[in-house]
């Protein structure tokens, strides 16, 4: 396993999760669905990392959970989105963006 | 505390992970078979996509906060089951360590207490000893009070007349409060009308208590007027003897104690930390310096008032803003002007006195020190013990760990589940080795000083100790926990899983070297008890010049009860005729002192026609009654022995001993010559033959025998020599004695044995001591090594098995396992020589008719060694031949 690799994604998952349930309240299952959709399959989470990163963000007070019936009628954690979540959120996307912009700059150039 | 609120949750927490993640199974399921999937297939799809189920939940744990406390708590709480499960490993490697560190800090704790310690007074660190340095000396009396502070080329001392002290507390008044303490030796204490013991004296000056800053607990302390105080001489006593004798009860104040004669009335009790000023010994009374102070009463006052007559040390409180030098040099200029001649070149020396004068036990230092590296040992050998089962055991787990790194533990926590097992060890050890220090304390201390009741010292358990003692814990959990923490948890989990019998060479070198290491320690160890226990057997077999058995002491002293001159010589003839009629008793004779007993008092003298550089001189003397000689069994080799009428009067006469004849008059002939001293010329009438009769572990000294009805003398000893058992007749010798004159004590009585025993205490306890630590340790190899030939055993089942199978013979399989043994026995041995060689070299002072390289000893060693551990080996050995080859065929 590469841990620098890892670090990457790990921090990037974190961005996606806040940004997926910003939309509004939903279950673990549901993120990675959808993540998975609007990416059109590019990006497929490793649901062995969702879990542990939704625990991760709930515990740093960015995301709180409660349990709710899900549309199957049983009974699931839907994750919510706290306002210190939204402010991380906004961070990660600057960041993101910063980054992106540099990566196609640099990317552009060299062609 | 949100961490805390999660701990309380966990349980909750649990059940809602597992619904989760439940959940999202169910719904991948759903998706899959709506997808088109079989049940069964889209099931397994599902579980598959999510991964290892248990490990995502540890994952999910540890992001949790309070994990770390959750994971230590388990760690502990299945720690704590891995120890119940394994008693006598837990057992064994616990008290391996509650011994080791049990031993290692009661050495500390009496190092600490002697030498780390200030004395229990205000701004200690301005108490100064004053001492003295000259290029020759003259005095007529001598007595060590502390020691001798090392001064290159030139002579110097501790202890000073009663002259020089008045005279240097006046000149030095202004640089500092000077004051003087000597010893007051309490032949007899008498208090409520029954006799205490006093464990020791002290005469001090008015300003003694003042000057330390010591305030007491009850009544009051002495003061400057009880130095020319007349009526009742007061005494203050220690909280000890307060304890003992008046139960802590304050009526003690007013009360009478009579020591050596002298009644003292009780003003004063000292707080309970103030044993007095020397470490390592404990004072329990105090009484003022007066003009007829006189520390023993075998000797008349007069002497101990002589200007050079010393036996006072000094200590000093410094004036504010008074540096040392400025002490110094009214110091040199005072004792110019004090000690006269007795000092040629006096200069003063003054020398750190926060810890009293503890530079001066260089002995205990020296014993503490191999003392703490001895410990040191110990508690190194129980550590790589330790190290060495738990890797067998790690071993022997391997498939336990295999299948827990299978469901998802990591390696680091596995490492820490491991590592928790041998701290938790460690601190039971650790724990119990405080508990066994508080015992050990007293046997250390006996060690030290060789009495039965041990150095005495007030420090209480303190934090020192204990921080002393949890380093040592800490220190013993990481040298036996990690490397076999780390070895345990390396084996890929494929590998584990597949062999059920744990295999891995180099575990097993790792644990070759261990056990390696404990026969070289082992042999450190046993040789150096090897060394000590010929010193007790060569102790043992001294001929003093006499037959030891069948002679008892007792000690009179008529002086006491207002006996003198002529009065005396008939009290003592009284009861020597009436001891001589006791039934089983051959003969009784008077004698200055009990053989052996470590007492002795110089004689000076000059010898009128020999060369100039000899002239002044002195030899150790004996008072004696006329059949002392016969009475204790030593030959006159030349003239007589002293008669009823060697008396008052008559020509003064003496007898002395063989190494008088060659030191001084160069081993000639010499009865019939005369020596002097003073006014008196003395006539030698006899020689007889050397005896030791101070300390049996020296050299005999030139000796000088006087009749006692020539000489003037205050306590005496009488020797009876026994037909049974000297300890039988006891009772009756003191009931006799008792009779003549219940007025005079009868004290002491010891048989002549228990007295040399004494003598050679200190010996006998090192090689006890140094043995038992010996025995132990040596246990612990044979531990390591049975365990590592035991487990190499269980590993090579299978293989011994087939080798059974195929037809060895017990003889093929047995060989190369003590082979083994053997090898690693040598291995042990040639690292462990040098390092015995070179530390056996410190114990060479206290090592009596055997060098500290002695052949024998080494060789008594290694064949010990060498045997022990085949034993250990031989025993798996026999196993493995009886190993059923149909069981290990089928286990394959």
């Amino acid at each position: 396993m590469d841990t620098g690799k890892s670090d990457l994604l790990q921090g990037t998952l974190d961005m996606l999760i806040l940004k997926v349930v910003a939309m509004g309240p939903i279950h673990g299952y549901a993120i990675s669905k959808r993540i998975a959709n609007i990416s059109k399959d590019v990006l497929q989470v490793q649901q062995g990392s969702l879990y542990p990163a939704l625990h991760r963000l709930e515990n740093r007070k960015w995301l709180t959970a409660d349990w709710r019936e899900a549309e199957s009628g049983r009974e699931a954690k839907f994750y919510t989105l706290t306002a210190a979540g939204r402010k991380q959120l906004e961070v990660e996307e600057l960041d993101w963006e910063r980054l992106a912009t540099a990566i196609r700059l640099v990317m552009r150039t060299v062609q | 505390m949100s961490w805390l609120f999660e701990l309380f949750r966990r349980k909750s927490n649990e059940q809602r992970l597992d619904s989760e993640l439940r959940f999202h199974l169910e719904q991948q399921t759903k998706d899959n078979i709506a997808a088109g999937m079989s049940p069964e297939m889209a099931r397994r799809e599902a579980a598959i996509e999510l991964g290892g189920l248990e490990q995502i939940k540890e994952e999910c744990r540890d992001e949790r906060s309070g994990a770390w406390l959750g994971h230590i708590s388990q760690d502990i709480r299945f720690g704590l089951r891995m120890l119940r499960k394994y008693p006598t490993f837990t057992a064994i490697a616990v008290l391996s360590l509650a011994i080791g560190i049990g031993a290692a800090t009661s050495a500390f704790w009496l190092f600490d207490a002697i030498f780390l310690g200030s004395l229990p007074v205000p701004s200690p660190q301005n108490l100064q000893l004053i001492c003295w340095s000259g290029s020759d000396t003259h005095f007529r009396l001598y007595f060590n009070a502390i020691g001798e502070p090392d001064v290159p080329g030139r002579k110097s001392g501790s202890s000073f007349s009663k002259e020089v002290f008045f005279s240097l507390r006046k000149q030095c008044a202004a640089q500092a409060d000077i004051f003087a303490y000597g010893p007051l030796f309490c032949k007899t204490a008498r208090a409520k009308g029954k006799s205490v013991l006093v464990e020791g004296g002290q005469i001090v000056s008015g300003n003694f208590f003042s000057g330390l800053g010591v305030r007491p607990l009850l009544g009051k302390l002495l003061g400057p007027e009880d130095e020319s105080a007349t009526g009742t001489p007061r005494v203050v006593i220690s909280y000890s003897l307060w304890d003992r004798v008046f139960g802590l009860d304050t009526s003690a104040i007013g009360q009478q104690i009579n020591v050596n004669g002298t009644s003292y009335s009780v003003v004063g009790v000292l707080p309970r930390d103030f044993t007095g000023v020397n470490p390592g010994s404990r004072v329990d009374l105090f009484v003022s310096l007066s003009p007829n102070s006189s520390p023993t009463p075998d000797m008349p006052a007069f002497v101990w008032a002589w200007p050079d007559g010393c036996w006072l040390a000094l200590m000093g409180r410094m004036m504010p803003g008074v540096s040392n030098s400025q002490l110094k040099a009214v110091l040199d200029v005072s004792l110019i002007s004090a000690v006269g001649t007795s000092i040629t070149k006096p200069a003063g020396l003054i020398v750190d006195g926060h810890d009293g004068a503890a530079w001066s036990r260089v002995d205990f230092r020296n014993k503490l020190r191999l003392l703490l590296a001895v410990v040191g040992v110990v508690v190194v050998a129980a550590c790589v013990n330790i190290a060495g089962l738990l890797m067998a055991r790690g071993a022997a787990r391997q498939h336990e760990l295999s299948v827990r790194k299978a469901l998802g533990a990591g390696r680091w926590r596995l490492f820490r589940q491991l590592f928790t097992e041998s701290a938790l060890i460690s601190l039971l050890g650790g724990g119990l080795g405080i508990l066994l220090a508080l015992w050990g304390r007293i046997a250390v201390s006996r060690f030290l000083n060789g009495t039965p009741e041990g150095v005495q010292f007030g420090t209480p358990l303190d934090l020192k100790v204990l921080g002393f003692a949890l380093a040592i814990t800490v220190l013993t959990m990481f040298l036996c926990g990690i490397l076999p923490a780390l070895m345990s948890t390396s084996t890929d989990p494929k590998y584990g899983l597949r062999n059920r019998s744990a295999v891995g060479a180099p575990r097993l070198r790792a644990g070759k070297i261990l056990v390696a290491a404990q026969i070289a320690l082992s042999l450190l160890l046993v040789t150096g008890a090897g060394l000590y226990t010929r010193t007790l057997i060569n102790l043992d077999r001294i001929d003093p010049g006499y037959a030891m058995d069948h002679l008892l002491f007792l000690n009179l002293d008529p002086g006491l009860s207002g006996y003198t001159g002529p009065r005396t010589v008939t009290y003592y003839e009284n009861v020597q005729r009436s001891l001589s009629a006791i039934p089983g008793v051959q003969s009784a004779a008077l004698v200055s002192y009990p053989l052996l007993s470590g007492v002795n008092w110089k004689y000076a003298f000059t010898i009128p026609d020999l060369p100039v550089d000899r002239k002044d001189t002195s030899a150790q003397q004996l008072i004696v009654s006329e059949n002392f000689f016969a009475t204790i069994g030593i030959p006159i080799l030349n003239g007589r022995e002293f008669r009823a009428s060697d008396r008052d009067g008559t020509s003064k006469v003496i007898v002395i001993n063989e190494a008088f004849v060659r030191k001084f008059f160069s081993g000639r002939v010499s009865v019939g010559r005369t020596i002097k001293s003073g006014d008196d010329v003395l006539q030698i009438v006899g020689v007889c033959r050397d005896t030791s009769f101070i300390d049996i572990k020296k050299a005999i000294e030139p000796t000088i025998y006087f009749p006692y009805r020539q000489s003037s003398n205050g306590s005496s000893s009488f020797a009876l020599r026994t037909a049974g058992s000297p300890i039988s007749v006891a009772e009756e010798a003191r009931r006799v004695a008792t009779a003549i004159d219940p007025e005079v004590p009868v004290t002491d009585l010891r048989s002549q044995v228990q007295l040399r025993d004494q003598n050679i205490a200190t010996e006998r306890a090192c090689a006890r001591y140094y043995g038992s630590l010996a025995v132990f340790v040596l246990l612990l190899s044979c531990m390591g090594l049975y365990g590592l030939m035991a487990f190499d055993v269980t590993r090579r089942t299978d293989e011994l098995g087939i080798r059974l199978a195929l037809g060895a013979t017990p003889h093929q399989i047995v060989g190369p396992i003590l082979q083994m043994a053997l090898l690693l026995a040598f291995a042990g041995l040639v690292s462990g020589l040098p390092l015995t060689l070179a530390l056996t070299r410190f114990v060479r002072a206290s090592l009596y008719g055997v060098t500290a390289s002695d052949p024998m000893t080494f060789l008594g060693s290694v064949t010990l060694l060498v045997m022990v551990m085949l034993v250990a080996a031989w025993i798996p050995a026999r196993r493995a031949t009886r190993v059923d080859p149909m069981v290990a065929l089928r286990r394959e």
